[in-house]
């Protein structure tokens, strides 16, 4: 039977294959991130900005304290150091080893001793800091406002990283966002199928589920069975997922033996047929997966809750004139 | 497939690391989160190191600060609070309070257990050695607040409003609440909370309860019940309500036979859910994740 949303449908239907993409990418991308080290080379870096003085960061990372959670982290750069840990070795090497870290005459005698001027210049002008009572707390406040800065580059070089991925991941499945909405409109029974796919993708959670609540109270009267929710599973999109994104996306009839080509045409005519039918599908395709599984999420809910508060034209009940008032 | 696992575990190891940075953090035991998080109240032997001359005044909140140390129970710094202290009902207990202050002997107290991250620590970990504090308000995550008996004392009386005191209103106080993140971990033996720091101490609010109350193993009781705005919104839903034992809002809870529907004027103050923590980190396997901070609301007093 023809949906009765046919347009709504359409626009779950390729928010839902949008979502899947981009929780696809967002696993790679952080799965890369912790392969090539990114947070702790990213923080290798703040901390270089920092400290200035390459010979103070060298020994910085080689204190007791930071080779401590190094080894926590399989003995690769440490992804992150607690703002304490960071002051409290910066003065154990500044004070050497002939007075407590905590002492603030060695602490401004070996500031005064570092050959990096500006690194001098800088520390010295965090212990004057008025705003704080002790040096500890003036170099962890020091520390903690670079760290931002830090996030943000994080942050940047991820979204580069997601960029490539959703290229990728578009060109390899073949996702041109035009071809897809085509198959759908042809195609109710998938698209039915994939509004009901995507009803159970939203009762999983918000897949940033940062903001979500841990759990639910579903008995009113057991205030302690609580059941928790938006657990992430094991494997980012479930089998029959993979499945329906196959029969949307995909390069039967696009690839270079199939493609409807007359019997001379080469490589390269195949190459332009591709640029000329599918890149402008493509690009809408990164575009979109590059926003976001958060950001489908929503989208699909917004969609699913218009569609869920809408009557079929043909399902709607003529209006009750019962109460009506009669013509005077 | 376990080297995926892995990859993943780490990404979300590393995603939380950023709001870790800056946060602050309680590792608690599990034994202690499973003991407490069905309980309203918890039982000490308290060392009184530092307590305030005075109540504060009653436009502050009337509350008598006492900072010391209960190692064997909770193993964290802490102070404990008297509710009210500046009536004359409670003056027996501030009057002890004063009595054994810095003599390092120890009391029995009870009171409501509380975590918030109030006044916190950057880290603190449960039963390592917790220091001498300083002075009366030592960075903490933990509180007896309200104390319900300091020795012999019973000052369950207090759990009134305090007059003179203005709480936050229902909008302004569950706007924040509603608003604060968690990072939680866990280990065997061991769980990680993670929030930035909280407010919105005391909330005079008007709730509707959604359904009976239930009584817990301290003789307290939970209800959940939504928090309603000034127009009757809702503005906070499904929280659980805590009553103390032996208090005069437990009191007209159970004597009106209040449930499902029945709506309550009170005072209440807020408190980490370790119920939901509990079921959280048992579900999620001890990977490290960020969620809403689940809170519960300890009443402290009705409001006529």
């Amino acid at each position: 039977m023809a949906s009765s949303f046919p347009y709504l449908d359409l626009a779950i239907g390729i928010s839902f294959v949008y979502l899947l993409m981009a929780l696809v990418c967002s696993t790679v991308n952080e799965s890369i991130a912790g392969v090539i080290n990114s947070r702790g080379k990213t923080l290798e870096k703040g901390i270089s900005a920092l400290l200035q003085d390459p010979d103070l960061k060298k020994k910085f990372y080689a204190h007791p304290l930071i080779q401590g959670i190094k080894q926590d982290d399989d003995g690769r750069l440490p992804s992150y150091i607690a703002s304490n840990k960071f002051a409290l070795a910066l003065m154990d090497i500044l004070t050497g080893p002939n007075a407590s870290a905590s002492n603030a005459d060695a602490l401004c005698e070996g500031v005064k001793n570092l050959k990096d001027e500006a690194a001098k210049t800088a520390l010295t002008a965090v212990l004057q800091n008025p705003q704080f009572k002790t040096d500890q707390e003036r170099l962890e406040a020091w520390y903690e406002q670079s760290m931002n800065r830090v996030t943000g580059w994080y942050k940047r070089t991820s979204q580069i990283r997601i960029y490539v991925l959703a290229a990728a991941v578009t060109l390899f499945m073949n996702a041109d966002s035009l071809k897809i909405l085509k198959t759908l409109w042809n195609n109710p029974t998938m698209s039915a199928v994939l509004v009901e796919n995507a009803k159970e993708r939203l009762q999983k959670g918000r897949p940033d589920a940062e903001g979500q609540p841990m759990v639910t109270y579903d008995n009113p009267d057991d205030p302690t069975a609580s059941t928790p929710t938006a657990i992430p599973e094991k494997d980012v999109i479930t089998a029959q997922e993979k499945q329906l994104l196959g029969q949307v996306t995909g390069w039967q009839g696009d690839w270079i033996t199939d493609w409807p080509h007359p019997k001379d045409a080469g490589f390269f005519s195949w190459i332009a047929y591709l640029l000329k039918e599918r890149f402008g599908g493509w690009l809408i395709t990164i575009l979109a997966v590059s926003l976001g599984a958060p950001f489908w999420f929503d989208t699909l809910s917004r969609f699913m809750n218009v569609r869920s508060a809408g009557k079929p034209p043909d399902a709607a009940k003529p209006p009750d004139k019962s109460g009506e008032k009669a013509p005077a | 497939m376990k080297c995926r696992n892995k990859l993943g575990l780490i990404g979300l190891l590393l995603l939380a690391l950023p709001l870790a940075a800056q946060n602050n953090t309680v590792v608690l035991k599990r034994a202690f989160v499973e003991q407490y998080k069905d309980r309203a109240t918890i039982d000490v032997s308290f060392f009184v190191d530092h307590a305030h001359a005075h109540p504060n005044a009653p436009a502050a909140d009337g509350d008598m600060h006492v900072a010391g140390r209960a190692q064997k129970e909770v193993g964290l710094p802490m102070v404990a609070e008297v509710l009210n202290a500046a009536q004359p009902g409670e003056g027996a207990a501030v009057k002890e309070i004063h009595a054994v202050e810095g003599n390092n002997s120890q009391l029995p107290i009870t009171g409501v257990w509380r975590f918030w991250f109030e006044h916190p620590a950057k880290q603190q970990i449960q039963f390592a050695n917790v220091p001498v504090p300083g002075n009366t308000n030592p960075d903490h995550s933990f509180e007896i607040h309200p104390i319900t008996k300091f020795d012999k004392n019973d000052v369950t009386g207090a759990f009134q409003p305090v007059a003179g005191f203005q709480p936050y209103d229902a909008a302004t106080a569950f706007g924040g609440y509603e608003k604060l993140k968690v990072t939680v971990s866990a280990t065997d033996s061991a769980v990680s909370i993670s929030a930035s720091k909280a407010a919105y101490n005391y909330a005079e609010f008007e709730m509707t309860l959604a359904g009976s109350p239930k009584k817990l193993a301290d003789g307290g009781y939970a209800v959940l019940a939504n928090v309603n705005g000034k127009a009757d919104e809702s503005i906070a839903s499904n929280i659980r309500m805590i009553f103390v034992p032996g208090t005069p809002p437990l009191q007209q809870l159970l004597s009106e036979k209040l449930g499902d529907g029945d709506t309550m004027h009170v005072i209440g103050i807020p408190r980490i859910n370790l119920n939901a923590i509990s079921a959280f980190v048992n579900a999620s396997g001890g990977q490290t994740l960020s969620r809403k901070l689940p809170y519960e609301m300890i009443i402290v007093a009705v409001v006529k």
